[in-house]
């Protein structure tokens, strides 16, 4: 077991890895014709392996693997992997497989650096609501991480359009409409995997009081205020288009600076 | 004349030749060679298309043809003996049909024969022999071309093998090469560019301000590629309602333009005016109004309508014919390094069907060869076969086709390997004088004029007589 682990902490970013190299290839290259079943298929393998680590980690680990920072890293690429292969199902999303593969593998190379074997679970965390709030939680800092992507390339196609820079980019990515509704879709997901996070860690820890709240809930507290704000705006004032995306990429910008601040609530 | 048609194809139809391969040729004149005015006498019209085919196959020589006739091209393909025989019948002909001299279609005309005819027609599926490098209408002609000739009957073995190869050329071009991505005309591409702003056109507002043909003109491109509902916009109404009648869309006055701008997704403008039309304030109010939703406005006229501060009007999106030049002139520039690998494609694909004609080569020779043992196989179970039951007759015949094929497996394959190598015509002269199979078909035939029945008996009695004593 400890040996296939060992082998699939190398094999996860390497095929990672590869797969981006070939999204990078499908996106930037005039022709596609040779890249986009190799892309593809790489993301195929690259989700399997990732998704035996994760199986053969809980087995090794005896609990879900959602403990460690690590762990919640691995878990975050896999939900971002398993976005971008469902997507490419459903929508014209594979030229956009580089973005969201990138921060993807970045994930699971850190993942790697935060890996901590003999970290055991504190007995106040030893209940069934952990695995929810978190995989809540990880769901909805992937859908916002969709949303930024996608609002990100808004405002470069914007740009792009605005000073008639009719390059590569420019003839790769879909219309600025589409990524303007994509994104509000995943802002809108991520608002409500969020929401039900909340609630579950609410009902969890904070059942009798809501007093004693940390920095850290109350900002997250902000980041949902500020997706619930962009979507607000958007459907009752009409702020679609570069507003939006500004917001949304303002939201996530929020997101990222919460996990700087302290601890988590269920240590107070 | 249509019943020498008509014994002409049976006869090449019915049998592969028997001494020579033919090859194929084509005769035609195209853009790059010709003036549109000859060019629309050559033309062979859909109606007159049967007729001209069943002509072509009537003159001497030639096997198979197809016709393609395009309002850039006219071309014959065809299957000849002798391609410069079936290209003087076919000039000839054509010429008199359409009243054009010989020599005039021989001057701003072109032939090609063998390999190099397969890569002109492999370069027009191809399009890179098309007026506008990469456009795939050529690709639905020749398809359209081909499926005539097959319903005619006047494509045959020959071309059936050339025209399937050129579609195969054609499907590999469309897939792996981007020759044919990105608009190369300016109405097509103010269409994609509406394209990466809004999305699919279906349902989307076009007003189009001024009634004029370049207004005309983009509404035609914007109707086809889905848009939903047209405005025109004019001063006077009623120069603008034949447009309106023929989109079905909606009169408004110019001054209306105002109130009516937020409701129109796309804006084209048109009009021969001197001054601004459509101002910066104006636009504002628009995309103020439309909540985000963005406002595509293209400006054709010249001296332009729209103020060029519009452009920096949040969601609103201004492009002139000159950003609509730029990106015609980049996707001409990437279809042309992309004609390369389509170019790579063709000679790969050339050289394939290069290999299977020479591989022909050596056809007659390994049919005279199997003639000629089948023949003496044939004779000798006739010999063993007399007086013996049907069943151990049926034995034989089996056992003799089995060694025939047995035996012929190996230079049968050897010979078309060399076929395959273009050394057809040695391996021919070298299997003629091995199995001597140049006398064999005279001295076949001689046999079979001369003895007949009586003969076989009296042969096949002394045989038998032969084996009864080598038995006995």
């Amino acid at each position: 077991m400890e040996i296939l682990i060992l082998g699939l902490k190398f094999l996860v970013p390497l095929a990672y890895l590869a797969t981006t190299v070939t999204y990078a290839k499908l996106f930037f290259a005039p022709d596609e014709g040779p890249f986009a079943r190799k892309a593809r298929t790489g993301l195929g393998i690259s989700l399997a392996l990732h998704t035996l680590m994760l199986v053969t980690l809980g087995a090794q680990l005896k609990r879900c693997p959602l403990g460690t920072i690590g762990e919640g890293l691995l878990f975050l690429s896999w939900f971002l992997g398993t976005i971008q292969f469902l997507s490419e199902w459903l929508a014209d999303y594979r030229r956009l497989g580089l973005f969201t593969l990138l921060p993807t593998t970045l994930c699971v190379v850190a993942a790697a650096f935060f890996q901590r074997p003999d970290f055991a679970l504190p007995p106040e965390l030893r209940s069934s609501f952990l695995v929810f709030h978190i995989v809540a939680s990880l769901a909805s800092y992937a859908c916002f991480s969709m949303a930024s992507i996608l609002a990100a390339l808004y405002l470069v196609l914007h740009r792009k359009l605005k000073n008639k820079n009719f390059d590569i980019t420019f003839r790769k990515l879909p219309p600025l409409d589409k990524l303007d509704k994509l994104s509000a879709t995943w802002s809108f997901l991520g608002s409500t995997t969020m929401v039900v996070a909340s609630v579950i860690g609410i009902v969890w820890v904070r059942k009798d009081s809501l007093a004693g709240m940390t920095m850290r809930e109350l900002a997250i507290y902000l980041v949902l205020m500020v997706f619930l704000t962009a979507g607000a705006a958007r459907r009752l004032f009409g702020m679609r288009g570069r507003v939006h995306a500004i917001l949304v990429l303002v939201g996530f910008a929020v997101l990222l600076l919460t996990n700087l601040i302290g601890a988590h609530g269920f240590r107070g | 004349m249509g019943s020498a048609a008509d014994s002409q194809r049976e006869t090449s139809r019915t049998s592969r030749p028997e001494t020579a391969v033919p090859q194929p040729f084509v005769v035609g004149a195209n853009h790059l060679t010709a003036s549109v005015s000859l060019r629309d006498r050559l033309l062979i019209s859909e109606k007159d298309l049967p007729e001209f085919c069943e002509r072509l196959l009537g003159l001497p020589g030639v096997r198979e043809v197809v016709v393609l006739s395009t309002c850039n091209r006219s071309e014959i393909y065809g299957i000849a003996d002798q391609p410069s025989q079936g290209r003087a019948e076919v000039e000839k002909m054509w010429g008199n049909a359409k009243g054009v001299s010989e020599d005039e279609i021989r001057t701003h005309g072109y032939f090609h024969s063998q390999g190099d005819a397969v890569r002109h027609l492999f370069r027009v599926i191809a399009s890179l022999d098309s007026m506008v490098l990469g456009e795939m209408q050529i690709f639905g002609q020749i398809k359209e071309a081909y499926r005539v000739a097959v319903e005619k009957r006047s494509a045959d073995f020959y071309l059936n093998h050339l025209f399937q190869s050129g579609i195969h050329v054609g499907k590999r071009i469309r897939t792996e090469t981007t020759i044919h991505e990105g608009a190369v005309s300016i109405s097509y591409a103010a269409v994609e560019l509406a394209k990466k702003v809004l999305g699919e056109l279906k349902g989307k507002t076009v007003g189009v301000v001024g009634a004029g043909e370049m207004g005309e003109l983009a509404a035609q491109h914007l109707h086809k590629a889905g848009a939903g509902k047209f405005i025109f916009f004019n001063r006077t109404l009623a120069t603008a309602e034949k447009l309106a009648a023929e989109f079905g869309g909606e009169l408004c006055q110019l001054a209306e333009l105002d109130r009516r701008m937020a409701h129109c997704d796309i804006v084209v403008s048109a009009t021969g005016a001197p001054n601004i039309v459509i101002t910066r304030a104006q636009v504002q109010e628009a995309a103020r109004a439309r909540q985000g939703r963005p406002i595509f406005l293209i400006d054709i006229a010249a001296p332009r309508d729209i103020d060029p501060l519009a452009g920096e009007v949040s969601n609103a999106f201004l492009f002139t014919i000159d950003d609509l030049k730029n990106v015609v002139n980049e996707n001409v520039a990437l279809r042309k390094s992309a004609s390369q690998k389509a170019l790579d494609i063709v000679e790969e694909e050339a050289a394939k069907v290069e290999g299977w004609m020479q591989g022909l080569d050596i056809i007659p020779t390994i049919k005279n060869l199997r003639e000629k043992y089948q023949s003496v196989t044939e004779r000798e179970i006739a010999k063993w076969a007399a007086g013996q039951s049907e069943a151990t007759r049926k034995q034989m015949e089996a056992l003799g086709r089995s060694l025939l094929n047995k035996f012929l497996h190996e230079p049968t394959m050897g010979l078309k390997i060399l076929g395959e190598r273009g050394e057809g015509k040695r391996a021919s002269w070298f299997a003629g004088q091995l199995f001597d199979l140049a006398n064999a078909r005279s001295g076949e035939k001689s046999k079979v004029q001369t003895s007949d029945a009586p003969a076989t008996k009296s042969v096949a009695a002394s045989g038998d007589n032969t084996e009864s004593k080598n038995h006995g």
